[in-house]
Parts: structure tokens; C-alpha cells; sequence
């Protein structure tokens, strides 16, 4: 080879490679700058909560009504340790007055909580006041069925399509699914998704995981919570 | 079959080559995950999980879609014949990418549960019947498989054990592989991100590789179809000696579609054909170097001549008969057999000039 045409051989070479390494760099921060915001979440830390566990259709603690939740609050309950629910404890101790620990997650006005600890029966069993649910009749709503604890905050972003084997993962592992509503329904965007039954949401809905949904079900508020009791047969993928 | 499995020639810088494919693509992970994210003003960062994920999938698709439009690039621009010689390495580069990715997918969205990790993949999502909410990750479980196959078999050990033509077909499993990463990336992140960002590079990236290679399609194709016709012996017109330039070749597609390349070296010209018997690399690009015909893509010899590459090695590529009639060079159409000698056309001076 001649040495100008070496040259030129190296300089073409020299110029691909300096272009393929700012091709990337520029790559870099076109798509990553551009992901979307997984938006706000909270996490609280160190919580104690006591009330009555409820087993259906989720594991859910209602605690009395207080002045901050005049009607009671109801919080959604998952295990701190992975994709886990605690169904098992809640049914064995379904409707008895229990002390929880651990955290809450949180996005919006939905919540969930992650239990730490072994959940204990209270020594105190002095019954309290709980508000009746109050039915609010049958409902067709968009929005996405989600896994409640990684839509609410543990994973950043926790929804979605790319998201949703995990999701299914997560509800098959008995983690409350919610119900994730384009526009706020009776003032909550969330609510705790069940079955036509009462009883959790059916596996025929795995499918419906993740992408955006039209669905027709009952619509009950206890204590603060919206219950969304979903009928697989009028659930259709929009 | 040759036993030479180290057969860079003009390429030495090979390290050069492997440092800049690692740089690019550290330096893309690493501004992916630590700075470019600090200049998008989030409510609440993205897990460090899914940064490396989405970091180390997207890097991959961008390694594959620059591996695949080194070939038609090449075919395109002799220049960037460089970039083809170590594809090879970019290709098990990308492969530990692309391993990298479903590694930290597996290790955040299918782990922390009673299931194991791959049971979980195949598990979790079984909503084979829709495309909103289809297991997407399938699409990409293929394609690193090929990736898989391609690396594990890139030596050329590989390549002679399996024989060039099954070899090849076998690493054209990369398109596939290539459509299956789209699809992973279609019916996966695009379903979810509403900034179109990425959109727009994915169709950029696809639209890019479909379209270079249909050039370079095309214009073989129409190369192709104007074979040049035989007279009833079977003499191929290739043109005067001074058309083909000195230590190279001219390149003549005969009827049938074969291409014979034709070179002109020390006085004189011989044929032999286009195709490599390493790896199919087009030899009429290549040029001759210590009395050899090297091959462009990795460096195989072959003596001009008799089609034989040099001792110690036994590679043989079929050449052709030549002769010389009224200062014009003729190909026969007829090969012969591998490793056949094929008496060259002396040149006189006046006719290496083309006079
Ligand atoms: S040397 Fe590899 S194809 Fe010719």
C-alpha cells in the first residue's frame, strides 16, 4: 500500500471511530435525558398501625375512625420481603384486632403497606366503631390494572407494558392489585381491585395486567378505600 | 481447510479497534446512568435497576444496528473496509451487552419472589393472544440466543469445522435476531414511554439498516442482471489489460450471476473467483500482497495463479482461464475446479499499458 493511501486508510478510520464514540455519546443524552418522570412517591418509615386485618379481597387493615379518617382508614397490606402478600396471616386472622409494623409507600391518594413484621394479634380486643361500606353502584372505568405496591412507589417506574410481567409476578405472589383510574372516581384515582365474588381479582385478568383497560365491576367505599369489584367478562383492552 | 486461525494482515491495530467499541459503549452506559439523568428535572429519580436495564438494552440495540450497517458500508465506500475486518469482536461485545441487560432485568423485575428467576420469565406474562401486554420479552430471549450462538461460534475454529457455506447461513440469523430486537423494544418500552424521544431513534435506527442494505441490494442486483454475455466458446469480454488497475482486480459478473475477479499483478493477469473460501469475503476487493491475492475481510491468501493459498496452508479457490486477443482481456465462463493452475496472460509493455 501506498503511503498516501495508508494515510487516507487511517484517517477514514480515525474520523469512523471518533464518529461512532460521539454517536453514542450523543445517544446517551438524547435517550436517557428523555425518559418519562416516574412521577412523585412517598415513603414513610417506623409506622404502627393497629386495627381489624380483613383477609378479602385483599389483605387490608381498618383502623377506627379518627379525625384525620372519619370514616376509617383502609390501608392496603403487602410483605416488606420481595413479591409477597400476606394473605395467609390475614386469613388466619381475619376480622381480629392486630398490631402492624413497617413502612407505607404511597403515590397520590393511594396507599399500601408493607408489613415488616410477624403480624401480631392485639391484646386489646375491645371491639370499635367501623363505618358500613357504602355502595356506590356498578361502574365502567378506564385505567390500568396495577400491581399496588411497585405502581405506589418501590419501583420507579412501576406500571406499564414494560413493567408488566413483574406486575403479574407481584399479584400472582399475593400483592394487592389496584386500580389505577384515568381521572378521579369519587375523588380517589386508586382503588383495591377485587372479584365479581368479593374474593380476589380472578387469574383470567392476568391478561388485562398492564395495558390501558376498560372494565365494568361494583363500586364500594370502605372506610376511606375504594373497592373495585371487577366482572373478567366486561374487561376489554382499549 | 486452513488451519490459519489468526489471519489479520493489513489490520494489525485490532486492540485499536476493540478500545474504541469499549469506550464507545462504556461511555454510553456510563452517561446513560450518571449524568445525563441529573439534566432531566424528575419529581423522583428512576431506580438505579431500571436505569441499568433500560442503559444496557438500549446500548445493545445501538451496538447491533452499527454492526449491521458495517457491511453494506463497506460494500458502499471500500474505506470502510477497516471496520469489517474485527466485526467479529463487536459482535460478542454487543452479545455481553445484550447478556448484561436481561441479566439486570432478571435480577429486578423476576427476582425477590418464591419463583426462580427464569421460571419467572417464562412464567409471569403468558398473554400470547394480544399485542397490547404480549410477552415481549420473548422477542428479546431470541435474539440473545442468537447473539449467544453467533458468539460462541465466531472463532474460526468454528468456521471450518461447520464449513463457510453452513456457517454463514448460520450467522445470518443476525436479521432475525436484528427484527426480534425491534419487536422486543416495540411491544415493550415504546408501549410505555410518552416522550417519543426514543421512538424516533428506534424507526432512525431500523429504517437506517433496512435502507443501506437495500441499497447495496440494488445496486449488486443491477450489476448482477448486466452480466456480461459469453460468445459460443465461452469467452467473457473483461476489457484491456490497463483497465485493471495494477495489484488489483476487475471484477466481471458473468451470465450465470458468479462474479470472477480478474488481476493484473507482475506483468500478468489471472482470474479467479470473487468468493473466499474463508468466509465468502469478496476477493476482487482485495488486492495482491507478496504475490498473493489477499482477501479484504481477514486476510487469507491465495496465489493468483493457481488459486492455492501459500504453505503451510491448503485452502484452494477455483480460478479461471484467461487469454489475450487483440490487446483485450477474455475470462472463460467455465470454473475450474479449486486449486486448478491457470496459465496467466504475460503482459508485453505496450499491452499492460492498454495500448
Ligand atoms: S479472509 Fe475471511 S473471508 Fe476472506
Amino acid at each position: 500500500m501506498s503511503s498516501d493511501s495508508r494515510r487516507s486508510t487511517f484517517l477514514f478510520s480515525a474520523i469512523s471511530a471518533m464518529g461512532l464514540v460521539l454517536g453514542f455519546v450523543v445517544a446517551a443524552f438524547a435517550i436517557s435525558s428523555t425518559q418519562d418522570d416516574p412521577g412523585r412517591t412517598g415513603f414513610q418509615g417506623g409506622v404502627k398501625l393497629r386495627g381489624v386485618i380483613l383477609a378479602a379481597p385483599y389483605p387490608h387493615l381498618m383502623t377506627p375512625p379518627s379525625a384525620k379518617y372519619p370514616q376509617g382508614r383502609a390501608i392496603p397490606l403487602a410483605s416488606a420481603n420481595g413479591k409477597r402478600g400476606v394473605g395467609g396471616q390475614a386469613k388466619r386472622l381475619n376480622g381480629q384486632i392486630v398490631e402492624l409494623r413497617g413502612f407505607i409507600v404511597r403515590r397520590g391518594d393511594g396507599e399500601m403497606m408493607q408489613v415488616t413484621r410477624r403480624i401480631r394479634r392485639a391484646k386489646d380486643q375491645t371491639p370499635f366503631a367501623m363505618t358500613k361500606p357504602t355502595r356506590l353502584g356498578r361502574w365502567r372505568l378506564s385505567g390500568e390494572i396495577c400491581d399496588g405496591q411497585c405502581v405506589l412507589g418501590i419501583m420507579k417506574p412501576g406500571r406499564g407494558l414494560a413493567h408488566k410481567a413483574c406486575a403479574n409476578f407481584c399479584i400472582a405472589g399475593g400483592i394487592p392489585p389496584m386500580f389505577v383510574t384515568e381521572k378521579p372516581v369519587e375523588g380517589s384515582q386508586f382503588m383495591l381491585l377485587g372479584g365479581p365474588d368479593g374474593g380476589p381479582m380472578p387469574a383470567s385478568m392476568y391478561d388485562k395486567v398492564g395495558p390501558f383497560i376498560t372494565v365494568e365491576g361494583r363500586l364500594e367505599r370502605r372506610g376511606n378505600l375504594l373497592f373495585f369489584f371487577i366482572d373478567p367478562a366486561k374487561a376489554e383492552v382499549r | 481447510m486452513s488451519v490459519r486461525y489468526e489471519p489479520v494482515l493489513w489490520w494489525r491495530a485490532k486492540w485499536v479497534y476493540d478500545a474504541v467499541l469499549i469506550l464507545a459503549a462504556g461511555l454510553y452506559v456510563y452517561l446513560y446512568i450518571r449524568v445525563a439523568p441529573a439534566y432531566s428535572e424528575f419529581t423522583r429519580p428512576v431506580d438505579i435497576q431500571i436505569l441499568r436495564m433500560r442503559a444496557t438494552g438500549t446500548c445493545a440495540f445501538l451496538m447491533l444496528t452499527a454492526i449491521l450497517c458495517i457491511g453494506p458500508l463497506a460494500r458502499l465506500d471500500a474505506r470502510f473496509l477497516p471496520l469489517l475486518y474485527n466485526r467479529r469482536h463487536f459482535g460478542v461485545l454487543t452479545f455481553a451487552m445484550a447478556l448484561a441487560h436481561a441479566w439486570f432485568v432478571l435480577d429486578w423485575y423476576f427476582n425477590y419472589s418464591s419463583t426462580p428467576k427464569l421460571i419467572g420469565l417464562f412464567t409471569a406474562n403468558t398473554s400470547y393472544g394480544q399485542v397490547l401486554g404480549f410477552p415481549f420479552e420473548i422477542f428479546g430471549v431470541f435474539a440473545l440466543a442468537v447473539l449467544f450462538i453467533l458468539a460462541a461460534t465466531s472463532h474460526d475454529f468454528w468456521l471450518s469445522f461447520l464449513t463457510p457455506p453452513v456457517w454463514k447461513a448460520l450467522h445470518m440469523l443476525i436479521y432475525p435476531a436484528y427484527a426480534s430486537v425491534v419487536a422486543h423494544i416495540a411491544f415493550g418500552y415504546l408501549q410505555d414511554v410518552e416522550n417519543g424521544a426514543f421512538a424516533i431513534v428506534v424507526v432512525g435506527c431500523a429504517a437506517t439498516v433496512l435502507t443501506l442494505h437495500l441499497i447495496t441490494g440494488l445496486r449488486e442486483g443491477a450489476k448482477d442482471a448486466q452480466g456480461a454475455a459469453a460468445d459460443e466458446s465461452g469467452w467473457v469480454e473483461v476489457g484491456a489489460p490497463g483497465d485493471i488497475p495494477e495489484n488489483r482486480a476487475k471484477i466481471v459478473t458473468l451470465a450465470g450471476g458468479e462474479r470472477v475477479a480478474v488481476f493484473r499483478y507482475d506483468g500478468k493477469v489471472s482470474a479467479v473467483t470473487n468468493v473466499c473460501a474463508h468466509q465468502n469475503g469478496p476477493l476482487g476487493e482485495g488486492k495482491i500482497v507478496a504475490g498473493c491475492v489477499t482477501c479484504p475481510w481477514h486476510g487469507h491468501q491465495f496465489d493468483p495463479a493457481t488459486g492455492r493459498a501459500p504453505a503451510p496452508f491448503t485452502d484452494k479457490i477455483a480460478t479461471y482461464r484467461v487469454r489475450l486477443l487483440g490487446g483485450i482481456v477474455f475470462v472463460h465462463e467455465q470454473a475450474n475446479a479449486p486449486g486448478t493452475a491457470a496459465e496467466p496472460i504475460i503482459l508485453t509493455t505496450s499491452a499492460a499499458e492498454g495500448a
